[in-house]
């Protein structure tokens, strides 16, 4: 193990050193600050509040579909649950929950005292849960999204759809969008700018790699599901005709600019949580992983081909199928970087000493899943079958086993692997494997029958289906999978609450495990690092056991920095210092334009242009307060210990 | 400089030769088969759709003359790129393939030089790009018409 | 052992253009914004594909006002570069004519671009064509008034002294939009009025 000698840096400085990054305390210090860990927390927090929002909306309407010719919801209320049940997974929790893991762990992991502009965290934050909140403003009306995630046109033009649904819809993904695009910026930024000196572009963790990864996509991705949002609200509202064809508007246009966005999305979904598993799975095999290079560049050529596959969503529209083909060719070419993967991991698995504690059972469970979810991603990648399978509960049975599999087991796995670190507690382990199984269990009880009764014909999307059908028995054994998957989720949060005041006491390490975010305290001090380290392999604190590399990271001499709030800025592609980053402290602008943000498409939805009008005038009022420039500063000698 | 007054200075250097292949090489390395690839996905599909489409009752492609030979064209050129892609990739990676110690397994595993990190980087990329571009062009060489039969 | 001291080098505070991390910020800024611009005109592109009939309905616009506006925005940028150039290298002691002159050309162009509309014998609500082209200007145009707004800032902010500094994060991050705005228009105009013209 490297030398990790505590309390070397005088106490003295190290108080200094906190009280510099301190969060303000009380009322103020909550809505302003700036703290990457705190708003990591927050984004966990707050999409595992939509995630069981979400889920109790499946369940409702697996109640629904247990039984042929159920009447407990109205087909319209049905309509707009599994909107929700979509809108609110895919958007409010798939996605925000990565960001959470990454916010919180990425300046830890990265050897670095917050991200590149920690203001833009925070307004991340606030815009996420501003624009989740709007989503669901028409609940209370009965108005909620009922177009389904992908809200195809013409369902959705005002003349089939007249309420205020899709305008709620519309706006909010808009509005959402904009809390992607600027926390991607920042995670795009933090990554060429912030990592700790010897930290080159090959020695970053998987995770950060399949963060960064997916931001760069969402820059790339999200303004097409925001102009085609745009568009429709457009029509919806001013009479305009993109998807109209009485105008001469074209409804494909909609897929295309969805699916544009949309698959690139749903890599963005699955990149960071693949990265999870590749930080975390080699440490209970006791091994680093196998092929590191090789699957940095999976992750990275994955979401490439991911912005070529998008029409294998319209195989049915009707397109020549000279052009089907060139994106039936992607699709099957895709299974290439993702193979590398598995075959990583099951090599890692295979070659290592499994420890066979909680995460590791979550992480295996995951490669199962993956290998499913993605034959049936890869039968579907054929026009001929895709042209049997489209629109049936095969397509939802593959959905869900990549996006669960993918993303909700990592994620469950990861929170088992980092609660440590958070709370500075381990979660208790008797109750975390009895929650992995009957989650695992009911997943399967749940999804994998779908594939069957797709295959017997039975469309997604009908709120209930006749009994000669011949379904019942299936669909029964479906919605008892997917409540024994949810009393899995409830063992596993009842752990959570149970160890946040009775888990063991964790240290610094818990897990012998090598990566920077392990080698300060758990939870880590305000400014994360006393001294920021100098990284000389990808695996600082397994240097002395694996001899990968002859030098050793340095972890307590170094940049101290301890003038103000003070990080060091290095080269975008080997970490060479060139810089003092000074950041900002507390501050309420990010809250104040946020809400702003949030005036100003209330304004629009309700078509009151006053109050959109307010709404843009403060947002860019405070603009300018925020980009105000400060005093300029000479170039310094940085404060070293050494 | 000792690291007593420069801390960095306690490691060497993560790509002692970064001299040896310029930066604007390794990123031609890295996206020239990529880019080929997508310029090829883009141009086929919208060349073909034009050729098949307006009207929709098209199977043949020789409603434009000339257009599948066109497409041809694109897709050779796309695999010329893709190859010198990896063409590039490989003396990037013969150029610094010594930059630390062990050979190509070690670096697979460990990941250890950036310079010939990002070279190998290339490779990869560039060969799984050739497969894609491949894959594309026998979508072409294969159906050669709009649709089989007339199912349009 | 050791002890608290200071390094040997010197190393700039925040620093400015690469250094900084504003600077990359505002490439992703751009760089989202650009493909936004690109959907937009795949949008424009993919409706003319498709569309049965004339393609601009009514043949193609006019260049009488559109290219002598191209150039107006495109001398608004080389005299913001030129003059913040000087700037730079202490040839000149503010940055201010060089923005208020960008601003007011600027300001011409969006009166132009008003006027262009205003001649149009369609509204935005009378085909695909007329909302995709009222769409695709009308975004080009908000993101002139957004360049304009930051210029104006920009141009308070020398007046009040704020930007003494050479060379200044907030001027180059300006700088860098407005150019990208004038570079978007070149293409948002090629899209609109140069492909439809007949030769």
């Amino acid at each position: 193990m490297a030398t990790i000698a505590r309390n070397r840096l005088p106490d003295q400085e190290r108080e200094k050193l906190r009280a510099t990054w301190e969060t303000a305390p009380g009322v103020y210090g909550w809505f302003a600050t700036v703290d990457h860990k705190q708003i990591g927390i927050r984004y966990l927090v707050t999409s595992i509040v939509f995630l069981l929002i979400g889920g109790v909306e499946a369940l409702v309407m697996r109640v629904q579909l247990a039984q042929p010719g159920m009447k407990l919801l109205a087909p319209e209320q049905y309509d707009q649950l599994f909107s929700l049940h979509g809108v609110t997974m895919i958007f409010l929790y798939a996605l925000p929950v990565l960001s959470g893991f990454s916010n919180y762990l990425w300046p830890l992991m990265l050897g670095s005292r917050d991200m590149a502009f920690p203001r833009v965290n925070a307004l991340s934050y606030w815009l996420y849960l501003l624009s989740g909140v709007f989503l669901y403003v028409g609940v209370p009306l009965g108005q909620a999204p009922n177009g389904g995630w992908f809200n195809y046109v013409p369902y959705t033009s005002r003349e089939y759809d007249p309420g205020i649904n899709i305008d709620i819809y519309a706006l909010g993904l808009i509005f959402l969008g904009i809390s992607t695009a600027v926390g991607s910026a920042n995670f795009v930024v933090t990554l060429l700018r912030t990592r700790a000196p010897g930290m080159s572009i090959n020695r970053m963790p998987i995770l950060v790699w399949g963060t960064v990864t997916a931001s760069a996509a969402n820059l790339l991705a999200v303004p097409s599901v925001s102009l085609a949002c745009l568009m429709l609200w457009l029509d919806r509202s001013f009479g305009a005709h993109f998807f109209e064809v009485s105008g001469h508007g074209q409804p494909l246009l909609w897929q295309h600019l969805f699916w544009a966005f949309g698959h690139p999305w749903v890599y963005a979904l699955v990149l960071p949580a693949m990265g999870i598993v590749s930080d975390a799975l080699p440490v209970f095999c006791r091994r680093p992983l196998v092929g590191y290079t090789a699957v940095a560049l999976a992750t990275v050529t994955t979401m490439v081909i991911g912005f070529g596959v998008w029409v294998h969503h319209m195989f049915a529209t009707g397109l020549p199928a000279m052009a089907i083909s060139f994106f039936s060719a992607a699709s099957i070419i895709i299974a290439i970087p993702s193979a590398i993967a598995v075959f990583s991991w099951l090599a890692t698995i295979w070659t290592g000493q499994p420890v066979f504690r909680t995460p590791f059972l979550f992480f295996a469970g995951f490669v199962i899943l993956f290998v499913i979810g993605g034959v049936s991603g890869f039968m579907t990648a054929s026009a001929a079958l895709d042209w049997q399978l489209t629109d049936t509960y095969f397509v939802v049975a593959h959905l869900h086993y990549v996006l669960l599999g993918i993303n909700l087991f990592p994620v469950v796995g990861g929170i088992y692997y980092w609660f440590p670190k958070m709370t500075g507690r381990m979660m208790g382990e008797r109750l975390g494997r009895w929650s992995f199984w009957t989650m695992f269990i009911g997943f399967n009880i749940a999804f994998f029958p779908m594939h069957v009764v797709g295959l017997e014909g039975m469309p997604r999307r009908v709120y209930t289906y006749p009994a000669d059908l011949g379904l019942g028995g299936w669909n029964l054994l479906i919605s008892v999978g997917a409540f024994l998957f949810a009393a899995g989720i409830l063992l596993f949060l009842v752990n959570l609450v149970l160890s946040l005041s009775r888990g063991a006491p964790a240290g610094p390490n818990p897990w012998d495990a090598p990566t920077l975010e392990w080698a300060t305290s758990s939870p880590p001090p305000p400014h994360n690092f006393d001294i920021i380290p100098i990284v000389a392999s990808r695996h600082p604190l397994w240097e002395d056991r694996l001899e990968e590399v002859e030098e050793r990271s340095q972890l307590d001499r170094g940049y101290l920095l301890d003038v103000g709030r003070e990080t060091i800025g290095t080269t975008p592609m080997d970490a060479e210092p060139n810089v003092i980053l000074r950041m900002p402290g507390d501050s309420l602008l990010p809250l104040g334009l946020a809400l702003c943000v949030t005036l100003l498409f209330l304004g629009l939805l309700a078509h009151a242009w006053v109050i959109a009008g307010l709404g843009l005038a403060g947002a860019l009022g405070v603009l300018v307060a925020w980009l105000a420039p400060a005093p300029p500063v000479e170039a310094q000698k940085a404060r070293i210990y050494a | 400089m000792s690291s007593r007054d420069a801390p960095e200075t306690a490691v060497s250097h993560p790509s002692p030769q970064r001299e040896r292949v310029s930066s604007p090489r390794l990123l031609l390395a890295l996206i020239l088969a990529p880019t080929a690839w997508l310029g090829q996905l883009i141009a086929s599909y919208s060349l073909s759709s034009v050729a098949c489409d307006p009207s929709g009752s098209s199977v043949d492609m020789e409603v434009v003359p000339g257009l599948w030979t066109l497409l041809l064209l694109i897709n050779l050129a796309s695999l010329a790129a893709g190859t010198v892609g990896i063409w590039l990739a490989w003396a990037a990676w013969r150029r610094s393939r010594r930059e630390k110690a062990g050979g190509r397994h070690t670096l697979l595993d460990v990941g250890e030089g950036r310079t010939r990190f990002m070279a190998v980087s290339a490779l990869i990329v560039s060969g799984i790009f050739l497969v894609a571009i491949a894959a594309e062009a026998a979508a072409l060489l294969i159906l050669q018409r709009c649709a089989p039969g007339t199912w349009l | 052992m050791p002890e608290i001291r200071v390094a040997a080098r010197l190393l700039p505070v925040n620093g400015t253009g690469r250094l900084s991390t504003g600077w990359w910020g505002m490439l992703c800024l751009v760089a989202t914004e650009g493909i936004l611009f690109a959907y937009l005109i795949f949008s424009h592109g993919y409706l003319g594909a498709q569309a049965v009939g004339d393609w601009p309905p009514g043949g193609a616009p006019a260049l009488a006002l559109a290219l002598p506006n191209t150039f107006l925005l495109l001398g608004s940028s080389i005299v913001l570069e030129i003059g913040l150039r000087r700037y730079e290298t202490a040839r000149a002691g503010s940055p201010l004519p060089a923005l208020l002159v960008t601003a007011a050309m600027g300001g011409a162009f969006v009166l132009v671009q008003l006027k262009e509309w205003s001649n149009k014998p369609f509204s935005f609500d009378s085909n695909a064509y007329a909302c995709s082209y009222f769409t695709l200007t009308g975004f080009h145009l908000a993101h002139v008034l957004a360049g304009l707004f930051a210029l104006l800032v920009l141009a308070v902010w020398s007046w009040q002294g704020r930007l003494r500094r050479r060379p200044s994060l907030p001027l180059a991050l300006g700088r860098i939009y407005w150019h990208f705005v004038d570079i978007v228009w070149l293409a948002v105009f090629t899209t609109i009025y140069l492909v439809p013209q007949q030769p």
